[in-house]
């Protein structure tokens, strides 16, 4: 066999003969031939310089392969094994260094990909506790797991999905606290699937849902790494995927989705009352457009008198029903919604001046929508952004409220509810109820649940997920 | 599909969804028949229905067979599906009542003026999906459903107790016998959960104490029936009979609605939703008893019929559910007193062992 | 996994029902009566014409106004041989459909005194979307003159009423106030005879009004919360309408007025009177005294056969005025001397044997004699009940207590 450095860079340029791919071949001081292929801008050159190029200045010119593993400075050193192997690494991010006339050759991890640095993610901010956040790279997320969990039991298993993005995806648990057989099954449940690429975590999601049509979704989402951790030593299996900085925690339930990482550092009945607060919004959020719908059209008596007349003053003159000017608010606060996040920062703040002002105001004015649809939706859109992780739900869900309300009544709204509580209770993934620890009711697992007790009475982990290790906290009297 | 159910999801049951349909349109009913002798009518029911209630609940001591099994052992698979195809015809007949109390209930406390009939025609589309779920849901939604009865329930009591004059109820024991006698007798078939409890035997694990906590629990539930139509007769005295619905109207002179309004509408309709799952109760009942009778894995087949069926009586009898009540008051008693007051007792004498 | 075709049909069957859901949404064709084409009627005035009923409803008819509250009352009237024909011309004269559900007040003319009242409420009684909750009073002239007078700072008729019987005015035991569930409780009662609040235009008489009781209409003092057109200002202070007095109906028939003195003592027997006046003495011995923590009950027992009723008062009393002139070593004792207490009681115990009294004289049993003996003494209704007014020995156990 030819191991010529010309030949074995040739066979890998003839895979990769994209530009970016960088071919650097040079000389020991002794004349021993050398190459590095790399994908250029995704990996650090100063460390190829540094680690590899440098140390093999000194290799002599009958140099071993093991001799030249040796010499490499970086910690970092795999052995490569074929040709496909080459490729799979340097689309990867690492460096192949090719040694002239020898078989072998290494893998040297110099990833080093553009991203941005560790910052407070914007989705989850704290006002106490830790700041830190997810990045896209699946490496820095692995080490601000591990930065929290040094526990010899926290398992890391890496599979990779998407034939052609070939991500990696991490999943993240902890020997003897998770169910058992817990990971396989999420495992198996993601190499299930063949897909091109997996561009964000959400993808993986869809994957591990056994009803992927449902308006609720099936696991939580996290960006912050004291939230994850915690989520994990409760049992549950974390998962992270590269190139998404947000992480995926299941089994999944509806009450996680009401508790923000700050309850955990705040006085538990503060928390308490933040947590009820939190869910009566999001109810007033959905039901209030339908409630006020019903009111006008089907039982006034559920407005008091005196803001009957208001509201009857307001609405006179108004051409539209009032089912359809609510939804045509609505319409016009989606819209704004959309728009304000899609358009660049800069029209970003004169649109918002121009859908609240202009729009709402002269809306009102010339006798379009009256100023109680205006008032009803600005406080449901509010309502509903309390718990941004439901949003995409509850949303839906009020918009699906408002049109049964409109055709129905106001007994349409209360079968819609029964419809849709008798669907949640019957939901449930890897065992786990989705409204647990409700229906069905466990009395131990709701001191961490709407109701936030203390640190100290949380000392048994969620028996909803049916661990060995049921114990996380033991004070010594 | 998981049947299994708690001890502790049939005792919300019990409470919960017992006193739901009770306080519908029986209050008035029991006002018309017998006057201020309603809470007699009711007590008397209650102690009957409890006493068989913890029969049932005393036989799953003895026994973790599940009644199609303990049939199954005495007389053959045929003879159990038969009877089964009767429970199933039962809890059929036994949903009419409260659907139709229903619809009025959502006639008179739902809209301002009398809507027509097809407002109330998507309860079907809910039954037929509630219709197929399993105990487990069934429990699952008794546990949600536990706390909104409790908090509406006493909200319903706070606010009528005060402004109720329980004089009202004096003289008592003062109606006729045969007056009161025949009242109870033909309200048996509100007094008819053993049945339901017959059909969860075998679903649950019974531990010791189950079956005082299960009667318990009953008689809780029927406790707050009366407690509401003691209150309620008080409220209105004479003119009780006039007024069609408890609920809508029990409340209404609280001092506080005069200043902010119809705040009690909010937990009728929160009531309402307890209501509307106890109703379905019957509907579920039906269907798990068509699939012993027939093919467990067509449930929704069999849900979609025994809605249509509903649907088909609730139809017919619009515009004369005077005429509907009245019948169920004369005949539905005896298929009552059979499937949950004899057959329940009767069910001791099936053999609990193994041929 | 494949889904089974019954399922899936069912998920295409939910699909349509709410693709139809969303027609009617955006249609609104369920033939339901809405905010905007609804008359919202704040109180009814009741009359009788020539056998006819004419029922006059002030209606709130909001005005479109961009912030705030405009409504406008309007008064319309309809006739017909029943309260619905009549509310159904009213329906023909604005368009409208009138809402009852907000109504508050039932105004019954004089004319309606020939009548009997359950007939004309008849119509409330069975209307299951009013409700009992609306007040009743009667008044003298028509109900619908009533309900169309103007009223100072530009009141509407019914806000006036409704102010004359609020709650803040029951306390002070000026106004008896009833509602249709409590007309309808007591006259389909055993006693079958029931009262109401009297309406009266014009302004109160010198004496700040009825000079026949010895109670509340005694002295001006106590008459500013039982008269007035509800308003807070100076300017509005002037009085139209004075409701002090009682209309009282026996088997739905009107029977007689209840003047200032009788309506107050029927009020510390049957309401939570909270703070009233009564005069303790004459001349110059005469003194306001200031009545709290009233509780006020009637009993009725039966021994040896023979039926007894007991009026029952008891309450804490401080002098408000002092008829022998002011005097600040007078004021200062708190403590109130036992002899005008004495003399208080006495006031009060004449307010119910006045009361009394004209229970026996209308032959009316709105005190609830009858109906007390049917629930205390089922055995011995039949035989008392008949002649229970006038063969009831009356008895009274009236406490003042010092409030120092």
């Amino acid at each position: 066999m030819n191991y010529s450095i010309k030949q074995r860079t040739g066979a890998v340029k003839k895979i990769l003969p994209s530009e970016d791919v960088l071919v650097f071949e040079f000389e020991s001081i002794d004349g021993k031939k050398f190459a590095v292929i790399y994908a250029d801008g995704i990996v650090d050159k100063n460390m190829i310089g540094e680690l590899v190029i440098k140390p093999l200045r000194a290799a002599g010119k009958d140099i071993a392969a093991e001799d030249v593993k040796k010499l490499l400075a970086s910690p970092d050193v795999k052995d490569g094994k074929d040709l496909k192997d080459a490729v799979k690494n340097i689309s990867d991010g690492n460096a192949v260094l090719y040694t002239d006339g020898e078989k072998d050759f290494f893998v040297i991890g110099v990833k080093s990909p553009p991203g941005r640095s560790v910052a407070e993610p914007p989705t989850q901010v704290a006002v106490k506790g830790p700041r830190e956040g997810f990045t896209e790279d699946i490496k820095v997320n692995m080490g601000l797991v591990r930065k929290r969990l040094k526990s010899d039991k926290l398992k890391v298993k890496t599979i990779t999905v998407g034939s052609q993005s070939q991500t990696a995806v991490v999943l993240f648990y902890i020997e003897g606290i998770c169910p058992e057989g817990l990971p396989e099954k999420i495992e198996k449940q993601i190499l299930n699937n063949e897909i091109d690429i997996i561009p964000d975590s959400s993808y993986v999601a869809g994957f591990m849902s056994e009803r992927p049509h449902s308006l609720f979704k099936r696991n939580a989402t996290c960006e912050k790494p004291d939230i994850f951790c915690a989520k994990v030593c409760e049992g549950r299996v974390g998962i992270i995927c590269d190139g998404s900085p947000i992480a995926l925690t299941v089994p999944y339930m509806l009450v996680e989705d009401f508790q923000a990482s700050e309850d955990y550092y705040a006085v538990s009945y503060r928390s308490t009352i933040l947590r009820i607060l939190r869910l009566t919004a999001v109810l007033v959020g959905m039901i209030l457009p339908a409630l006020y719908v019903c009111a006008q059209l089907f039982k006034i008596q559920l407005i008091p008198a005196q803001l009957l007349f208001k509201i009857a003053s307001s609405v006179a003159g108004i051409p539209l029903s009032p089912s359809v000017e609510i939804f045509l608010t609505l319409f016009v606060l989606e819209v704004l919604n959309e728009a304000s996040i899609r358009m660049p920062k800069y029209v970003g703040l004169a649109l918002s001046v121009v859908g609240a002002l202009v729009l709402g105001d002269t809306a009102v004015k010339a006798g379009i929508i009256s100023t109680p649809a205006v008032i009803i939706i600005a406080f449901s859109a509010i309502c509903l952004y309390t718990v941004p992780d439901l949003v995409e739900t509850s949303t839906t869900l009020r918009l699906i409220l408002l049109i049964v309300a409109g055709s129905v009544g106001t007994f349409g709204l209360v079968l819609a509810i029964a419809f849709i509580l008798c669907y949640l209770v019957t939901e449930q993934d890897y065992g786990v109820p989705l409204l647990a620890p409700y229906a069905p009711l466990i009395g131990k697992d709701m001191r961490d649940s709407l109701y936030k007790a203390n640190t100290s009475a949380l000392n048994k982990r969620p028996h909803v997920f049916k661990t060995k290790n049921r114990v996380r906290l033991k004070t010594k009297k | 599909m998981s049947e299994k159910i708690s001890v502790r999801q049939i005792c919300f049951i019990l409470i919960a969804y017992n006193a739901a349909t009770k306080m519908l349109l029986y209050p008035t009913a029991s006002a018309s028949a017998v006057g201020n002798a309603l809470v007699f009518t009711a007590l008397f029911n209650l102690v009957l229905q409890t006493v068989i209630i913890w029969a049932v609940s005393f036989l799953s001591s003895r026994t973790d067979k599940s009644f199609f099994q303990l049939l199954e052992n005495s007389f053959g698979k045929i003879a159990a599906r038969v009877i089964y195809a009767f429970f199933a015809l039962y809890f059929l007949m036994s949903a009419i009542m409260p659907i139709s109390e229903q619809q009025l209930f959502v006639h008179d406390s739902f809209y301002d003026t009398i809507p027509s009939l097809t407002v109330f025609l998507p309860f079907f589309i809910f039954s037929v999906y509630a219709g197929v779920k399993t105990f487990t849901n069934v429990g699952r939604c008794a546990d949600m459903m536990l706390p909104v009865f409790v908090v509406t329930a006493a909200s319903f009591l706070i606010m009528s107790v005060g402004q109720a004059d329980f004089t009202n109820l004096l003289p008592v024991l003062r109606q006729p016998f045969g007056k009161v006698a025949g009242y109870s007798l033909s309200s048996l078939f509100r007094f008819s959960e053993s049945a339901f409890l017959l059909m969860f035997m075998g679903y649950y694990k019974y531990k010791k104490g189950d079956a005082a906590k299960l009667t318990i629990s009953y008689a809780l539930g029927g406790l707050v029936v009366i407690a509401i139509m003691a209150s309620f007769y008080s409220l209105y005295g004479a003119l009780t009979p006039t007024r069609s619905f408890a609920l809508s109207n029990i409340s209404v002179f609280f001092p506080v609605i005069g200043f902010v309004g119809r705040v009690d509408l909010f937990f009728i309709y929160a009531f309402d939703l307890v209501a509307l799952f106890a109703t379905v109760l019957h509907i579920q009942m039906c269907v798990h008893c068509l699939s012993f009778t027939f093919n467990n894995k067509m449930r929704i087949l069999y849900s979609l019929c025994v809605n249509a069926a509903l649907l088909a009586v609730i139809i017919f009898t619009n515009n004369n559910y005077t005429g509907l009540h009245k019948f169920i008051g004369y005949w539905m008693w005896i298929p009552a007193l059979l499937f949950a007051y004899l057959i329940p007792i009767l069910a001791w004498a099936l053999r609990r062992k193994n041929k | 996994m494949k889904r089974p075709r019954l399922k899936r049909s069912l998920s295409i069957i939910y699909l349509l029902v709410f693709i139809a859901l969303t027609f009617l949404f955006f249609t609104n064709d369920f033939g339901i009566l809405d905010l905007r084409k609804t008359s919202v009627v704040i109180g009814v005035g009741l009359d009788i014409e020539q056998d006819d009923v004419v029922l006059t409803v002030q209606l709130a008819v909001p005005q479109p106004a961009e912030n705030g509250e405009n409504t406008k009352f309007n008064v319309v009237s309809g006739k017909g041989n029943s309260v619905a024909a009549a509310l159904n011309e009213v329906n023909v004269k604005t368009g409208f459909y009138p809402k009852l559900v907000f109504c508050k007040l039932i105004i019954l003319g004089e004319s309606c005194f020939s009548q009997d009242i359950t007939t004309l409420l008849d119509y409330f009684y069975r209307n299951e979307y009013t409700g009992l909750t609306l007040s009743v009073a009667a008044c003298e002239g028509l109900a619908s003159e009533l309900i169309a007078q103007q009223f100072p700072c530009g009141n509407s008729a019914t806000d006036v009423i409704d102010k004359l019987l609020s709650s803040e005015a029951q306390a002070s035991g000026n106004v008896a106030a009833a509602t249709v569930k409590d007309i309808g409780e007591k006259l389909f009662s055993q006693s079958a005879a029931a009262y109401m609040p009297y309406l009266e235009n014009g302004v109160l008489d010198e004496n700040g009004g009825d000079s026949e009781g010895g109670g509340q209409g005694g002295s001006g003092g106590g008459q500013q919360s039982g008269g007035g057109s509800g308003g807070g200002s100076q300017q509005c202070e002037e009085s139209e309408l004075v409701c002090n007095k009682s209309a009282v109906f026996s088997n739905g028939y009107f029977k007689g007025i209840l003047p200032v003195g009788q309506t107050f003592a029927l009020n510390l027997v049957f309401r939570e009177v909270r703070h009233a006046f009564v005069e303790s003495g004459e001349g110059e011995n005469a003194n306001v005294l200031g009545l709290r923590n009233c509780k006020g009950s009637i009993d009725l027992s039966v021994q040896n056969g023979a039926p007894s009723v007991k009026f029952k008062f008891k309450a804490t009393a401080k002098i408000q005025d002092g008829g022998a002139g002011f005097s600040p070593e007078d004021a200062k004792e708190v403590a109130v001397d036992k002899e005008i207490l004495k003399r208080g009681e006495k006031s009060i115990i004449k307010l119910f044997e006045e009361l009394f009294e004209s229970e026996r004289a209308y032959d009316c049993d709105f005190l609830g004699l009858r109906t007390m003996l049917y629930k205390k003494f089922y055995d011995k209704y039949e035989q008392l009940s008949p002649d229970l007014l006038n063969s009831a020995e009356v008895t009274f156990d009236i406490k003042l207590k010092s409030s120092g």
